[in-house]
């Protein structure tokens, strides 16, 4: 059983005589979806967010049209209002629920000790983030386009219900979009946050401060270039660039950080920068 | 085959584990003693590539196990009793492991049958008991049929029939010819379990022995003695070399002198001997020898003598044993 006694020829031949079930990165991926489909706070917090984002959704769409059904409004309707009306909701939750997701998604294998069964069964950490990371992102899209298309329906549903007229246009299919990557974008900087500080409460508080705290505060402060300069790389701002047309899509400080694809690119930072940062608190750190 | 190699692990200031060198060979049961907090668990998660060590390295068959192609068949490892979700049920937590490695919905019916899990396995984790945890815990374990078992504290909060079942598993994997490792702060349990003891204590090595070699090593040669003429005999007996204690008015216990000795001193002196018996010291006794100035968490009773001399009873070798385990005397 020394290592020195082992021949090479015969111990090709075993292992391939023997070859057995192996540690796959599809084996990993599967594993993960049954992880987070396993357990009922996914479920819990899929519905939260369909429900409060579409109810946030429709209160905002009822306040718009009212604007319009009492002959206060100055402008004709536009392509993709009421989907810009719904998504004022609709982002607002998302950013909470996509984070909370993605620092589940990891923090509750820290907070249950499943860690490191995880672990000992997989020691290859970079795949179990990129499992981790894939499922998410899946799981993710799969939640916000339910939510997004109920919310788009139930505002087109009260707008025309009061008469007024429903163009969707590219702009509107622009903003749908928007809304969805935006919760993509919070669900996998969470999960990003919840490797890097291994605590749901810790994640969640990470995640907020980032998508709405970091904005509030740069608003407040005085509006010099630098201000400018950070507010266009704040996850808030970026995602208000993409689920919103027109308003937020002002020019950035930042060449290129601006408009709809500007956003884009600053939320695939951000989640880059996340996933980044957890996988390098995972390889590192002592599970 | 588990080979450590000058292991070391260092947790801020405090030495988890320092300079461990030993190895853990396939077709034996090799036991793990040590009081809590001694690095058991720490040494067992370097093992499983969970923590990385401060220095030296541990090989599972001749690689580091992250390296392992197929970790679920080559280890199997039982950490800790609260490794499943909470929120999951039995069954869905051993069927997320056994999708890493693409096994058969059909093993994991196995393991749950083999750990008479079949009632619980669709149940919360949550709702589980200590013992039904464990249960899941080796479960998992089980779960790749691997070569290498590493149970840690495995029959912890099991009732009397799962300490046996897991006795009897241990066992029979070894003498399968699998590696086997168990750790343990009850002696009791090791002797009847395992075939090597290794022993630690704050993260040293104490005795890497044989339940028989340790046995014999701690126990010494003990002598009981009754008679009507205790009082002579104690005084003939006594010298240097032994030392004699009263144990009644009629008992006598006489510490290096084999029963032989003693009978052909009594048949020289005329004495009458109503009883003579051969003491042999229990494991418990050895193991509590071996690691008394070793245990870092004292119940508040015992004298702090640990500090000044916390490793008198640590020796290399076989042949110190004796000598160094009888200073160190009982709490």
């Amino acid at each position: 059983m020394t290592a020195a006694t082992i021949d090479p020829r015969t111990m090709t031949r075993s292992e391939t005589a023997s070859a057995g079930p192996r540690l796959s990165f599809g084996g990993l991926i599967k594993s993960e979806a049954i992880k987070l489909l396993s357990l009922r706070s996914t479920y819990w917090g899929s519905l939260i967010t369909v429900v409060a984002a579409v109810g946030i959704a429709a209160m905002m769409t009822f306040s718009l049209a009212w604007v319009f059904t009492n002959g206060e409004a100055t402008q004709p309707v536009t392509d993709g209002l009421w989907v810009l009306a719904a998504n004022q909701g609709v982002a607002f939750v998302f950013a909470i629920t996509g984070v909370v997701m993605g620092v589940l998604v990891a923090a509750s294998e820290y907070a249950s000790g499943s860690i490191r069964s995880t672990l000992a069964v997989a020691p290859r950490r970079g795949w179990v983030l990129t499992a981790k990371a894939v499922v998410t992102l899946v799981y993710a899209l799969i939640v916000a386009a339910i939510t997004e298309a109920i919310a788009i329906g139930v505002a087109v549903l009260i707008a025309s219900s009061d008469g007024l007229a429903t163009p969707f246009g590219l702009d509107g299919l622009r903003m749908a979009l928007g809304a969805v990557f935006y919760f993509v974008a919070a669900a996998l900087v969470g999960l990003g946050l919840g490797f890097i500080l291994r605590s749901t409460a810790g994640g969640i508080t990470a995640g907020i401060g980032l998508f709405f705290v970091v904005d509030l505060v740069l608003r407040m402060a005085t509006a010099n270039d630098v201000v400018k300069a950070i507010r266009d790389v704040t996850p808030a701002a970026a995602g208000a660039r993409i689920y919103t047309v027109g308003e937020s899509a002002e020019a950035a400080v930042v060449q290129g950080l601006g408009g709809y694809g500007g956003g884009f690119v600053v939320l695939a930072a951000w989640i880059v920068a996340a996933l980044i940062g957890g996988y390098v608190v995972l390889k590192k750190r002592d599970a | 085959m588990i080979q450590i190699e000058g292991l070391t692990k260092r947790y801020g200031r405090k030495l988890a584990v320092d300079h461990l060198t030993f190895d853990i060979q396939p077709g034996h049961v090799t036991g793990f003693l040590g009081p809590n907090g001694s690095g058991k668990s720490t040494t067992m998660r370097l093992i499983m590539g969970l923590d990385r060590p401060t220095a030296g390295r541990a090989l599972v068959n001749g690689r580091p196990f992250v390296k392992s192609p197929s970790p679920l068949t080559e280890v199997g490892a039982l950490l800790d009793a609260k490794a499943a979700h909470p929120g999951r049920s039995g069954l869905a937590h051993l069927r997320q492991l056994a999708a890493t490695h693409k096994l058969p919905r059909r093993r994991v019916d196995e393991v749950v049958a083999m750990t008479g899990l079949e009632k619980v396995i669709t149940k919360r984790v949550r709702t589980y008991s200590l013992g039904m945890n464990q249960r899941l815990g080796i479960a998992a374990a089980l779960l790749g049929d691997p070569q290498v078992l590493i149970l840690d504290e495995p029959v912890n909060g099991l009732d009397p029939e799962g300490v046996l079942w897991v006795r009897q598993l241990a066992r029979a994997k070894a003498a399968e010819g699998r590696t086997v490792f168990i750790s343990s702060h009850l002696m009791a349990e090791m002797a009847l379990t395992a075939d090597r003891l290794v022993v630690i204590g704050r993260g040293r090595m104490i005795a890497d022995a044989s339940v028989e070699e340790l046995l014999a090593a701690s126990s010494g040669v003990v002598t009981k003695i009754r008679s009507p003429q205790a009082a002579q005999i104690a005084a003939a007996l006594a010298s240097p070399e032994v030392s004699v204690t009263s144990e009644g008015p009629e008992m006598l216990k006489v510490s290096g002198l084999n029963v032989e000795q003693v009978g052909e001193a009594a048949a020289r002196n005329g004495w009458v001997i109503f009883e003579l018996t051969p003491v042999q010291a229990s494991l418990e006794d050895a193991y509590m020898r071996l690691t008394d100035s070793a245990v870092e968490y004292r119940s508040a009773d015992a004298a702090p003598t640990a500090s000044a001399n916390p490793y008198s009873t640590t020796v290399p070798g076989q042949s110190d044993l004796t000598g160094s385990v009888a200073q160190g005397g009982r709490k």
